[in-house]
């Protein structure tokens, strides 16, 4: 993809826009930040632009009843995809974000964001996403992801527990 | 939003994983315009699971459109027979690349240090079993879908020892999920063993009846089922899920003088036409470029934290540069790998499995090698440095030695001394404790081509369980 000067707050006036648009300007932040943190942030623009780009192509796509839950399900589904494919490649990602954060933060507070994540499946992750950064509740996480409250429960009681061993 | 802390009583991890979250998100690069997304993105070059089914939209949409049709009832145990000792290990139908390719210009100071080829299952792994219930006294109606295992499934699962396959049915876990769709419909979802189950019927209590009747007879991929007698449901039929096929993926890796890394990933093109390289740069750290010819996508990549490791004309005249070359061509440069990652130090060297693991460490190449016992074979893979000796790091990893799959994962301090087991026949588990740390060691016989390694008595709360694929190199 190219450096965005077409970014999603500068609709591009020599065209009208796709009727998909604004729903993509309205959930796009909340899915590149969700896409972040289950795949990092190398490989988090080319996953929303694939999920969008192959729903946008559906003939039904103004059937679909909720996008925002629609959207979120499909990223984490195009996730555990892409994970199986790349694994190799995530080992190279965690290196360039901790130096990244190692240079931007205290060093003494500094978290290898990328290797504690990857202790987490993708299911977690997204689960720790929606009550850390969206503060929603598990009846709302339930709701977005599509599946029960116990589940989500489930999800981020292991997240919890895999994640106290290197959360100190 | 507003936290909801009656339901959640304050504990410190929250603090640590709420901090943890954040920072992750503040490493978001931006949104990818309308254009981009109209465009489509050719940079990606595995397979991806189709987003238009996600999981429970498939059931729900598979059930509406069923039409029950007759009275026949199937049984709906399998029926192929298992496979003798004296049988031949089945063939290795997977796909293949079946054109390969190396580029000729790649700048000087850098080396090829890996190449893979493996089947990339994205696709298929959303594709459930779908078999149809009713009861013939009330006409009422449930589906039944048992999907591929998943790693993701909670814990609750019982493993089997390394030598002998479990001939028990699994035990079934405490996940026991009734969801109402709302439409005089709704889904029952358990898990058998690392197999998700979900029941779609007209209401939860006909789910759990049906549920309690189910017998299952296998495990994983052979899982199936059987109604007691007692129970008024049957089964009408089996529904045959729309194929999904799986796709061969390879990767070339290079790294420099300095460690930067590159990568040059090849993939079916699936008839799309030739297209001329298209390199272009992603932000101030990425440089990606892809280019189909001769039935294949091939894409470069190169990223670092400090600037792009190549530039757009580097990344240029490596996809310009590629030529076709014979499979065993590819074999040859893995011959050729093992041995620079050889000729590095040993840092630490254990017997397991039937072998030797030695783990080498260099100024910039470091890897692991394994080398069987009952022959010459060697096999090694490489590493991303700064991994090996870190405690925090996981390392999980496939080597082929010859027809033998070998696969790695390290141990965190605490699992050290945890069981180690796998459920399929044949594959040997082993323990390899070394300097720079402990792993798991699986060695798997020509014929498995996945295996689970579980980490951990299921008694505890600290159980581990991975699922891994046979890589074709």
């Amino acid at each position: 993809m190219t450096a965005p000067t077409n970014s999603v707050d500068q609709p591009d006036t020599t065209a009208p826009d796709p009727v998909w648009a604004e729903t993509y300007r309205e959930e796009g932040p909340r899915l590149i930040r969700l896409a972040t943190v289950l795949v990092g942030p190398a490989d988090a623009q080319d996953l929303v632009a694939d999920t969008v780009h192959a729903l946008v192509r559906r003939d039904d796509w103004s059937s679909i009843s909720e996008p925002s839950a629609y959207l979120t399900r499909s990223v984490v589904n195009a996730a555990i995809a892409l994970k199986r494919s790349t694994g190799r490649r995530l080992a190279r990602e965690e290196r360039s974000v901790r130096l990244t954060i190692a240079h931007s933060v205290d060093p003494a507070h500094a978290i290898d964001v990328q290797r504690a994540l990857r202790r987490l499946s993708l299911q977690q992750r997204a689960v720790a996403y929606f009550v850390y950064w969206e503060d929603l509740t598990i009846p709302q996480i339930a709701r977005r992801l599509d599946v029960t409250e116990g589940t989500v429960r489930k999800q981020l009681a292991r997240a919890k527990e895999r994640l106290r061993e290197v959360l100190r | 939003m507003s936290t909801n802390t009656a339901e959640r009583t304050h504990d410190p991890i929250d603090d640590r994983m709420r901090l943890l979250i954040r920072t992750a998100v503040a490493a978001a690069p931006s949104l990818p315009s309308v254009a981009d997304v109209e465009r489509g993105v050719d940079i990606r070059l595995t397979t991806s699971a189709d987003p238009n089914r996600p999981m429970r939209w498939l059931a729900a949409a598979a059930a509406l459109a069923l039409v029950i049709a007759g009275g026949t009832v199937w049984s709906i145990r399998a029926h192929a027979p298992e496979p003798g000792a004296d049988e031949p290990a089945p063939l290795d139908t997977r796909p293949r690349l079946g054109t390969y390719m190396l580029p000729t210009d790649v700048p000087a100071d850098w080396s090829l240090v890996d190449i893979s080829e493996e089947v990339s299952l994205g696709a298929g792994l959303f594709t459930p079993r779908t078999w149809l219930l009713t009861d013939p006294a009330t006409s009422t109606k449930a589906s039944l879908f048992v999907y591929p295992p998943s790693n993701a499934v909670p814990t609750g699962t019982t493993p089997a020892s390394a030598v002998e396959p479990s001939t028990s049915a699994p035990e079934p876990t405490v996940l026991d999920d009734w969801a109402d769709s709302g439409d005089g419909s709704g889904t029952l979802q358990w898990a058998v063993g690392d197999v998700w189950v979900t029941l779609l019927t007209t209401d939860e209590a006909t789910a759990r009846a049906i549920k309690t009747s189910l017998r299952p007879t296998g495990s994983g991929d052979d899982l199936r089922f059987e109604l007691a007698d007692e129970s008024p449901f049957i089964f009408e039929r089996e529904v045959d899920p729309a194929p999904v096929p799986d796709s061969p993926l390879a990767a070339l890796t290079y790294v420099d003088e300095a460690g930067r890394q590159i990568q040059v990933s090849l993939s079916p093109s699936g008839g799309a036409p030739d297209d001329p390289p298209n390199v272009r740069s992603i932000g101030q750290d990425q440089i990606n470029g892809v280019v189909r010819r001769d039935g294949l996508t091939v894409g470069f990549n190169s990223t670092a934290n400090n600037g792009p490791a190549a530039t757009i004309a580097e990344g240029q005249a490596v996809l310009d540069s590629l030529v076709v070359v014979l499979s065993s061509e590819w074999d040859r440069q893995i011959a050729s790998i093992a041995r620079l990652i050889q000729a590095q130090p040993v840092v630490g060297t254990s017997e397991a499995a039937g072998g030797t693991l030695t783990i080498h460490q260099g100024d910039r190449i470091e890897g692991f090698c394994f080398t069987a016992t009952d022959s010459p074979a060697t096999g090694c893979r490489y590493m991303v440095p700064g991994v090996i000796g870190d405690p925090t790091e996981t390392i999980q990893l496939a080597i082929m030695v010859g027809d033998r799959w070998i696969e790695l994962r390290s141990l965190t301090p605490s699992q050290a001394g945890a069981p180690l087991t796998t459920r399929e026949a044949g594959v040997v588990t082993g323990l390899a404790q070394t300097a720079v740390g402990d792993f798991a060691v699986l060695d798997a016989p020509t014929g498995v081509y996945s295996m689970h390694l579980t980490v951990g008595a299921k008694s505890t709360n600290d159980l581990d369980d991975d699922l891994y694929h046979r890589p074709i190199r």
